[in-house]
This record gives C-alpha cells, structure tokens and sequence, in this order.
C-alpha cells in the first residue's frame, strides 16, 4: 500500500510537470508573411497623359500650372484618371503589380462626392470621382497590402462644382 | 531542447520524492487580538533560542521540529511577549494560531528602535521599496504601474490604460526589468509604449523595487531598478492545510471589474498551487469625455507544482496571461479609429532550491523559464496590421554562501538565455536570434562598522538577425557584445538613529533588439521606428548619496543621485516624417545624457492610530550634446497620505501634487502641473479560518482634468476622472 502510495504520488508528479510544460508551448511561425512592400513617396494624377496633380513626400505640389485640388463635376463623373507613383528622388514608378497590392480610399464626407471604379476596373490604379452634391471634401489616396495600408497621401481637397 | 529540460525536470521530481522526512513541520499565524490584522516581522523562539524565526505579512511562520515538547516565544515590538508550549508527535501538527495583545511603550523611559530586518540596508529598502499586505491591498489598481504610482521616484509611461509600464527615476525601457518571483518576465512591454506588461498584480504578496548593487544580480542595468513581484508560484513551503483568497475589485470610471481565485492544497507531500482571474473593463471616463478604445479583456490562469522538503523544495508552474485590449487613436499619427490588440504570454517555470549545511556554500537555487509570446495588432477593419512571436528560454543559477559572520549574504549567479523573436504583417524588423549570458557576483560585509553592498555582472550577448526581405538585408549585421557593470554601497552608522551612505556604480546595458535592429512603421505605436545598428553597448556612471533616519514611529529619507550617460539610448522624435505612411520617424542613437534627482520619504506615526506619510521625487534629464532636456521626464512630484486606525475601520486620504513639465524636448510639448485627491476606507473582519477585507475608495475626488507627461496620447485625452473603487478579498486558511 505504501508504496502503491509512493508510485502514485512520483507519477502525478511526473504526469503533470509534463502537462505543465506541454500547454507551455505555443506555435512555432507568425500567422501573417513578413513580406515585401510598396514604398512611394508621392503620386501624379493623369488625365489623358496629362500629370495634372502631384504629391510628393506629404505636399501637394501646385507649381507648373497643376492644380491643388481635385475637381468634380457636381452630379457628373471625371475622366478616367490614373496614378503613377514617384519614389523618392521624385522619378515616376508604376504601380505595384503584385496581386495583394490594391488601390483604395478615403473620403471624409461620402455625401459629396464617391468614387467610382468600372468592375473590371476594381483594385486597379484608376478611377473616376462622381460629384454627389455641390460642396467640399477630401479623399485619401491608398496603396494596400492584403489588409492594411502600405502608402497613403494626406487628405487631398475635393471640390465638387455645378456645372 | 524541450524534451531535455522536461526530462531533467521529471529526474529532479523523482529524486526529491524520495526524500525522507525526519521532523514535522509546524504551520502557524500570529494576529493582533484587538483588530486581527496579522502580524509580521513577530520574533519567535523555539526552546529559548535553539531556533528562531520571523512571521512573513502575512503574519505566517513555520518550523520543523523533533517530536516532544516545546516551547515558543514570540517577541515583538509594542507588543507583550507571549509564550506557547506545543506538543511535537507522531500525529499531523494543527495549525497554530496566536493572538498578541498590544502594549503601550513610554517613549521617555523606553528606547525602542525597531530593527526587524537583518541589516540597515534591509531597513532602508523597507522603507522605500517595498509594498506589501494591507498596503498593497489599499494601493491595488489597474495595472502593476497604477498599483506603484505613488512609491517614490515611480512615474507611468502609458498609452491609454491597458499598457501602463513603471518608469523609475525618469528611466524607462530596459533599464527597468519586472520580475516575477525573481525570474524576469519576458514580454514586449520595454520596447514600445503600446506594448502591456504581461502581470496581473491582484494576487501578489508583495511589490518589491531592488535598486543599489543587488540589481545586478538581475540585470546589467544598475542605474535604474528591478521590481519584483512576488506570488509564490511554485509553493516553497508544504501546507498544512487548504489555504486561499477569493477576491473582486470593481471601479466605476471604466465600468471594470475583475474576479480572482487562488488556492495552495497539500497533495500527499506535494504543494499544489492553482490561481485565476478575469478582468474585464469597457471605455475609460475622462473629465471631459470618453477615452475611446481603452476596454480590456485580461484573463490569466497559473498552476504550479512543488515537492518542499526540510532542504528546500523543487517545483514548476505553468502561467498563462491571455489578454486584448485597445490604443485610442486621434492624435497625430494615431489612426483615427484606434488600434487593437491580442496578447497571449505562456510560460514554463521550473524551480529547484536546495539548502546545505556547510559552512561555505549555504543553498543553491536553479530556475528555468521558458516563455511563449505572441502578439498581434489590429486596424479597426479587423486586418493584422503588426504580429510578434518569441520564444525565450532563461536559465539561472545562484549559489548562496554561509550567512554567518563578516560574509552575510553572497551570491554567485549564472545565467542563460535565448530569444528568437520572429515577425509577421507590416513590420520591416527582421527575426532576430539573440543569445545571452552572465556571471554575476553580489557580497555583503563588514568593515569598521560600515557596511557594504557590492556587487558586479559580465554580460555576453550575440544577435543574429535574419531578414528575409529586400527592405531589411541591409540589417544582415551580426553585433556581440561583452558588457561589465560594477556597484558598491557603503553605509555607515552616524548614530543609532541616523544612517548615511552611496551609490556608485558602472554600468553597461546591451541593446535591445529594437533598438539596434527596427526599421519600419508600429502600428499601434502610431511611430515610424529606425534602429541602429551601430550601437554601442550603453554605458552609464552613477553615484547617489542618501541618509536615512530611523526612531520609534518616524522615519525619514533624503537621497540625490547624479547618473551620466556616456550613450544613452533612446528612440527620439526626428521631426521627420515617413511619407508613404506619414507617421513620425523615431530613432534610436545614442547621446550623451545626465540625470540629475532628488528624492524623499518621511514617515510618522503620530500617534497608535494615525500615521502620516510623505514622498517627494524630482529628476531633472539633459541631452549633454546637444544641450537640450531629454524627451518624457517626469516632472516634481509630492504624494501625502494619511491613515486613521481605528479597531474596526481604517479610513485615509491622499494628496498628490504635481509640477508642470516646461523642460521639454524639441518636439515635445510642455505640461500643466495638477493637483488630485483621493480617500480610502478598510473594514478587516475575521472569523478562525478566514479574513475578509473590503476597501472602498474614491480616486480624483474632484474630477479634476490632469495629463500625465509621460503619456504618448495626452494631447488628446486627460488621464480618467473621478472613479469609485470596491475591492473585497477574502483569504481562508
């Protein structure tokens, strides 16, 4: 009996020292990849081959005659209008092409202004604004890697203007 | 790796199990009879000195003793003494209760100078860095940096409520470690202001703040501070019997509440311990507003093990601190809608003590630790925005030698560690591998009635970062370092009542893996983060002179400190900006620094039923080369409180007065001075077998608006309003 007692006692200890240790342990990776990413330092926006807006490291750049906000025709669309990006000596590179990367955006105020992307369009560097009411607003232009934003301009003004 | 350290674990379980016993143990607890508060530090001698011992806070002793008859004398101060005989047979020993009446003492005629601790030194840091029994009942809040707020030279780096970590004599990061049971806790807290400390303090038994030579044996940082806490993890001691605490805390300023079990069972000659605790707390009310995205959500759950015999114990717990919890956003670079994160910590601990009786070598502890951390950040869409995983194996080894004579105390400690930090999501940090080692060395003596503290720590380490992405390779550096710190304390006696003595130490601190190795946005930091890896070991001289005065019911403390740092690491705001995710560019480098402080305590016992108390802190940071004030120092601060005992309730106030920080660095801005108030209400009740406590206190009576310097989202929210606060334990035993 004692020592069925003592052989007990050794392997509840021994058993659960084990347990102890064992739910100790945790996985052995990160979820997520550590990966590449997009890194600009700006933007141009092109109508027709015509680089109207620039953004560079966290300015809009007005100077050249290219405007310092982003106008909408008030109950029409823009233009198509694309994006390339600037690196950081201000040299033109195009937009990531790596499938994870997506464009997207930001506006403060939905109720003036939405954008608009044609289905075959959606994740693509190109868009369309839609005016929805006469007013002001602004839109934060995106770069993003599966879930979170790899570059983003400040709040670009938007006006939104009756014909 | 980890069926090793299981198998030498299991081995060391089956060779202490066949220990043999060859005395009883004797479980017992001393208490006021007039208020049944217990009693700690009581005097207790078996057989009129053959053997003697001391009660711990929790007014707990134990002996183990030849079967016969015996009898125990117990001494304390203001008390009058008292006697018991106690019958040692073959039979299980009762638990032991014994009640001591108090005794006035005529101060014109009777000198009594309480000296419980061993040593002036022991007496100096029980009265600055310890918080323990009631006190630590009465100060309990949120986090263990709340808990602390009000010990001296303690400010709070915060982030919102959740990631509050201490920060002593204006240092923070590394330079202040947490310990648990002495086993440091591995977590990212040190590293980054939204990071938590993985602790839940509701059931520590004591809150200690190590400061002076013995921090080396800890860390290589010995300008600056260890705290630890402890909790007794792993039982040291068999039970007699089933003992435990049941308690619950609410306060209304985040509608939070939080629940808490512990239990310690004698299984055969086994000690089981088992605790848990559920927090839960929704969005912080501020004077002049919400504070959104602060709820938590903190569960922990420990289970510990030991087998303790007359020679020591061996033992191993499993810990687990599971919590989620938000950072607010707003504020420049915060996102607008706040961060959230998940943090689960396991760990492993494994303990051996084992005491001789030589005249050398007095015991030897081991303690193995392994830690897993995993850590994500999330935007407010719910996508991982930054994930960090580690896991940490910590070894250590002391060898204590024979605290008898001129030699008290001396500890020779070895200690390992290996850290493998990975990476995931949007952090350009590479993983990282760092592998550590120390030898330590801590002696006590004697010499011409000064006694002395000294202490030195040689500290190997090696990083091996591995990028694995274009953006990092540039970070492809290994860096090893060897770092020497030394310390020494003396103190002399001036007077029975007046002790004086100093600091002066050495110190070299390796850097951490972000601060040589960081390069890319933190999330929930709302901070571009640039390491460099071209750090020098940090390397700092310090030198403190204080003086301590010691009487019957008053006590005094004066010290001043100037520590120079030859390359003070500190991530800074550059005034730059990141432009692909326009978030502030922090850089760590190394600048030459000088911390110049002061520091007060005072102490007085009015009378047997009012006590007064008195802290005072100051520090003063400069960046030497560029002749400007270093970044987040904690600005002069007073905290009064005052306690009235009264044998069935206890009720005190606190007063906290704060300067404005106008000595602010570059991109930093200054901060109004403050003033708030707090009061507080105990009600002790006790029955045999158990010991219920309720504390009822109100914090920021007057609602008043106050910021705290040292946190990163002050310039959108106050720190929380008025906050009413219910706290019950009840411990059984």
């Amino acid at each position: 009996m004692f020592f069925a007692r003592k052989s007990f006692q050794r392997t509840f200890a021994a058993v659960a020292v084990l347990t102890l240790f064992v739910i100790g342990c945790g996985s052995d990776d990160p979820m997520s990849e550590h990966e590449e990413h997009f890194e600009p330092e700006g933007l141009v926006i092109i109508d027709s081959g015509n680089r109207f807006f620039r953004y560079f490291e966290g300015a809009i750049d007005a100077s050249g005659g290219r405007a310092g906000h982003l106008e909408v025709p008030n109950g029409g669309l823009t233009a198509k209008w694309s994006i390339m990006f600037l690196d950081h000596d201000g040299d033109e590179i195009a937009p990531p092409d790596d499938p994870d990367d997506s464009f997207t955006w930001a506006i403060a105020d939905n109720t003036v202004a939405e954008v608009h992307q044609e289905p075959a369009d959606v994740g693509k560097f190109e868009f369309q604004l839609r005016g929805l009411k006469a007013g002001e607003t602004t839109i934060e232009l995106q770069v993003t890697h599966d879930d979170h934003v790899d570059f983003r301009t400040i709040p670009i003004p938007v006006r939104v203007v009756d014909q | 790796m980890r069926f090793t350290a299981s198998f030498l674990v299991v081995v060391f379980f089956f060779f202490a199990i066949g220990a043999s016993q060859d005395t009883r143990l004797l479980e017992g607890y001393v208490f006021d009879r007039k208020t049944q508060r217990a009693i700690g530090d009581v005097d207790i001698k078996v057989n009129d000195g053959a053997e003697s011992t001391t009660t711990d806070e929790r007014g707990r002793f134990i002996f183990h003793l030849p079967e016969g008859v015996h009898r125990l004398s117990f001494f304390r101060v203001g008390y009058g003494l008292v006697s018991r005989e106690v019958r040692v047979s073959g039979a299980r020993l009762p638990v032991l209760y014994v009640e001591m009446v108090v005794r006035e003492i005529v101060a014109d005629t009777i000198e009594v100078v309480a000296q419980s601790a061993e040593t002036r030194f022991e007496e100096l840091y029980e009265a600055t860095g310890v918080l323990s029994g009631d006190e630590l009942q009465k100060k309990y809040s949120l986090t263990l940096a709340e808990t602390m707020k009000n010990e001296i030279g303690v400010a709070i780096r915060s982030m919102g409520p959740a990631p509050a970590r201490p920060v002593i004599r204006g240092l923070s990061g590394d330079r202040v470690q947490i310990n648990i049971d002495g086993m440091e806790t591995r977590d990212l807290s040190a590293t980054s202001a939204d990071h938590a400390v993985t602790l839940e303090p509701f059931n520590s038994e004591r809150l200690e703040i190590i400061r002076g030579p013995r921090t080396l044996l800890h860390t290589a940082s010995a300008i600056g501070g260890v705290i630890n806490v402890v909790k007794q993890k792993i039982p040291e001691y068999h039970p007699q019997r089933v003992s435990g605490s049941v308690g619950a805390y609410g306060e209304t300023v985040n509608r939070g509440y939080l629940s808490a079990a512990g239990i310690t069972v004698p299984v055969g000659p086994l000690a089981l311990y088992a605790e848990t605790t559920y927090r839960n707390t929704r969005d912080v009310q501020t004077p002049i507003g919400r504070l959104v995205n602060t709820p938590i959500d903190t569960r922990t759950h420990t289970l510990g093990l030991s087998y303790p015999t007359d020679r020591g114990y061996i033992g191993a717990s499993f810990d687990q601190f599971d919590t989620q919890y938000g950072i607010p956003g707003g504020f420049i670079g915060g996102h607008p809608n706040g961060v959230d994160l998940d943090i689960d910590r396991r760990v492993f601990d494994g303990k051996a003590v084992y005491r001789f009786d030589r005249q050398v070598l007095s015991s030897v502890e081991m303690d193995f630790a392994r830690t897993h951390y995993h850590h994500f950040e999330y935007e407010s869409s719910g996508s991982i925005g930054s994930e960090f995983l580690f896991h940490d194996y910590r070894g250590d080894l002391k060898l204590l030698m024979n605290t008898q004579g001129q030699m008290r105390n001396t500890v020779l400690a070895l200690d390992f560690g290996h850290h493998n930090l990975k990476l995931g999501a949007f952090v350009f940090t590479p993983p990282t591998r760092e592998l550590n080692a120390s030898l330590g060395f801590y002696h006590e003596f004697t010499y011409r009635h000064i006694e002395f503290q000294a202490a030195a720590r040689y500290t190997y380490a090696d990083f091996d970062p591995r990028p694995r992405t274009r953006t990092t390779e540039d970070l492809d550096v290994d860096r090893t370092f060897h770092a020497w710190s030394v310390a020494i304390s003396p103190l002399v006696t001036i007077t029975n009542r007046l002790t004086g003595g100093l600091n002066l130490s050495r110190s070299q601190r390796v850097p951490t893996i972000e601060e040589l190795y960081n390069n890319g946005p933190h999330l929930a930091a709302y901070t571009f983060e640039v390491g460099n890896v071209d750090l020098d070991a940090e390397m700092g001289l310090g030198l403190e002179v204080f003086v301590h005065y010691l009487q019957p019911g008053f006590d005094f403390v004066l010290s001043g400190y100037w520590n120079e740092f030859d390359t003070y690491i500190a991530p800074r705001n550059t005034g730059e900006i990141n432009f692909a995710q326009l978030l502030p560019i922090y850089a760590a480098d190394g600048v030459a620094a000088r911390f110049l402080g002061l520091e007060m305590h005072l102490g007085w016992r009015l009378n047997t039923r009012l006590d007064l108390e008195l802290n005072g802190s100051y520090v003063r940071g400069e960046n030497r080369d560029e002749q400007l004030p270093l970044p987040e120092m904690p600005p002069l601060k007073f905290v009064g409180s005052t306690t009235y005992e009264h044998p069935y309730l206890t009720v005190g106030g606190t007063a906290e007065f704060v300067a404005g920080q106008e000595r602010v660095d570059i991109f930093e801005d200054p901060t109004d001075g403050y003033a708030v108030f707090g009061v507080y209400a105990q009600r002790d009740m006790n029955t045999n077998h158990t010991r219920h406590s309720i504390i009822l206190s109100v914090d920021n009576l007057l609602d008043t608006e106050y910021r705290n310097h040292l946190s990163r989202i002050r310039s959108v929210m106050p720190e929380t309003g008025r906050s009413v606060k219910v706290h019950y334990k009840m411990s059984f035993f």
